[in-house]
């Protein structure tokens, strides 16, 4: 048993409801309007297209496509994570790529444990399953490296504290990647361990519409959640390394080339 | 055994440090003055190669670069006026630069840390207690502790008595100038201080005064 259908013009009468929100902002005179509209016509518009090219890529079921779409998106997550933590594009992608690659590839292997191999390089699993692990990534990446480089800037006395003491910068950088560390893996843990009780999670709803069993569907979402905090927590720590390989002169200091200029004043 | 040649710092486009030459002998007890602003603690930054500068240092006549920069800074400890902020006990925070590897044949000696605990005016339970849980005399006198025991060949001091009392400058300032063997740098404006160094070089708006240096 399948999903059944909507038909466009339900989907398209069900899209209209987003008119109560905007009533709302436009009772309290909250100036979003526009940001709503403009939300949810981006939104309609790609994944539009990602049921387009996904028809195309499941249609085709090339490994050699399927991991080139990965390796996509790990590279357009690679360079969200950096704008968002307000560091520079140009500075770290390469130097930050290989980590999220060798996460997630590291993640990819793991599952050859509970999959088989042609199950999972079907397009049908590692494209959702790929996904799933980079869209959950995302967040605790962006958390360490924004909390790790602005500690360095903020504390910077306390850096030098270390270098003053006869730390090398790998000693004297630990400190802070432990507690940025800490601050990125805490939401994780709070998912993890309120998953079913808080939330339904989005893969095992999807399954159960699907026709799934709801133990099949729970059997997959263990797997996905130990993936994606096994991803997350490698890649937070890979990344941190790697950035800060290239963050730093040859005297230790903290670049100031690397952040974008976004005002905040650092 | 420390030369600083035309060394000077330029931050967003103002220069804090003009031009700075100065030697420093072995075991030398240096003092810095100036009026608040004048670049007296970012020239001790520079020293430490954590400002970027212009100009030149040379210690034990070999001048400091990148390739042997790591070397300089492990015979040197150096003690800014803003302290960190850490959540461990006293005595883990005096064991921590142990840890690091430039410092793994240094072993910590118990009595001379008993010895020190008593001329920096400490009681028993201090090592127990938590650094953040400190006054900020006795963070500074703690940190102090740390440098003595450390006992590397320089030690650079930014304003590290400012939160102590007479008595407890007095105690800090001879146990730092103590060894004939330590070169001393620092920065202060106590009179403990000028009354134990064998040199007072003034500085004015980034700049040593003339015959001062």
């Amino acid at each position: 048993m399948g999903a059944i259908k909507i038909s466009y013009l339900s989907l398209f009468f069900y899209l209209l409801l987003i008119a109560l929100p905007i009533l709302l902002l436009l009772h309290l005179r909250i100036r979003l309007v526009k940001s709503v509209l403009i939300a949810v016509l981006r939104m309609v518009v790609q994944l539009g297209f990602v049921a387009l090219y996904l028809e195309t890529i499941f249609r085709w079921n090339l490994p050699w496509v399927n991991f080139l779409y990965i390796l996509i998106m790990i590279a357009v997550a690679n360079q969200a994570i950096l704008r968002q933590s307000g560091l520079r594009f140009g500075v770290f992608f390469l130097s930050t790529l290989p980590a999220y690659l060798a996460a997630v590839l590291f993640s990819f292997l793991t599952f050859f444990i509970v999959l088989d191999v042609e199950t999972f390089v079907s397009a049908r699993y590692i494209i959702p399953i790929g996904g799933m692990i980079l869209g959950n990534i995302l967040r605790g990446n962006i958390i360490s490296l924004d909390r790790l480089t602005h500690a360095l800037v903020k504390r910077k006395d306390e850096y030098i504290y270390y270098l003053s003491l006869g730390a090398s910068r790998r000693e004297a950088l630990k400190p802070f990647m432990a507690e940025s560390m800490k601050a990125a893996i805490a939401p994780y843990i709070a998912t993890v361990s309120t998953m079913g009780l808080v939330s339904l999670p989005g893969m095992m709803t999807g399954q159960i519409l699907g026709g799934a069993s709801p133990a099949v569907a729970i059997q997959y979402q263990i797997m996905i959640m130990v993936a994606i905090f096994v991803t997350s927590s490698l890649s937070i720590y890979l990344s941190m390394w790697f950035s800060m390989r290239v963050a730093f002169d040859d005297c230790d200091r903290l670049r100031p080339s690397i952040f974008l200029p976004d005002g905040s004043g650092r | 055994m420390i030369d600083v040649g035309h060394l000077s710092v330029t931050k967003g486009g103002k220069t804090i440090v003009s031009d700075v030459s100065l030697s420093v002998r072995e075991g030398e007890k240096l003092l810095l003055r100036g009026p608040s602003g004048c670049g007296k603690s970012t020239l001790l930054r520079a020293l430490l190669f954590f400002e970027p500068f212009r100009g030149s240092i040379r210690f034990r006549n070999e001048t400091v670069d990148r390739t042997n920069l790591a070397a300089f800074r492990s015979r040197i400890s150096f003690l800014g006026q803003t302290l960190p902020q850490f959540q461990v006990s006293a005595d883990e925070l005096l064991q921590m630069p142990f840890r690091y590897r430039a410092n793994r044949d240094h072993r910590p000696d118990e009595a001379e840390k008993q010895r020190l605990l008593e001329a920096l005016n400490f009681n028993g339970g201090i090592l127990e207690t938590s650094f953040a849980d400190l006054s900020g005399g006795e963070r500074q006198r703690l940190l102090i502790l740390q440098v003595l025991l450390l006992n590397k060949p320089v030690a650079v001091f930014d304003e590290i008595t400012s939160a102590l009392d007479r008595k407890n400058i007095a105690g800090a300032v001879r146990e730092i100038t103590a060894d004939p063997r330590r070169t001393v740098i620092a920065v202060s404006h106590q009179a403990e201080w000028e009354a134990a160094a064998d040199r007072v070089i003034e500085m004015e708006e980034g700049r040593v005064l003339e015959g001062t240096g």
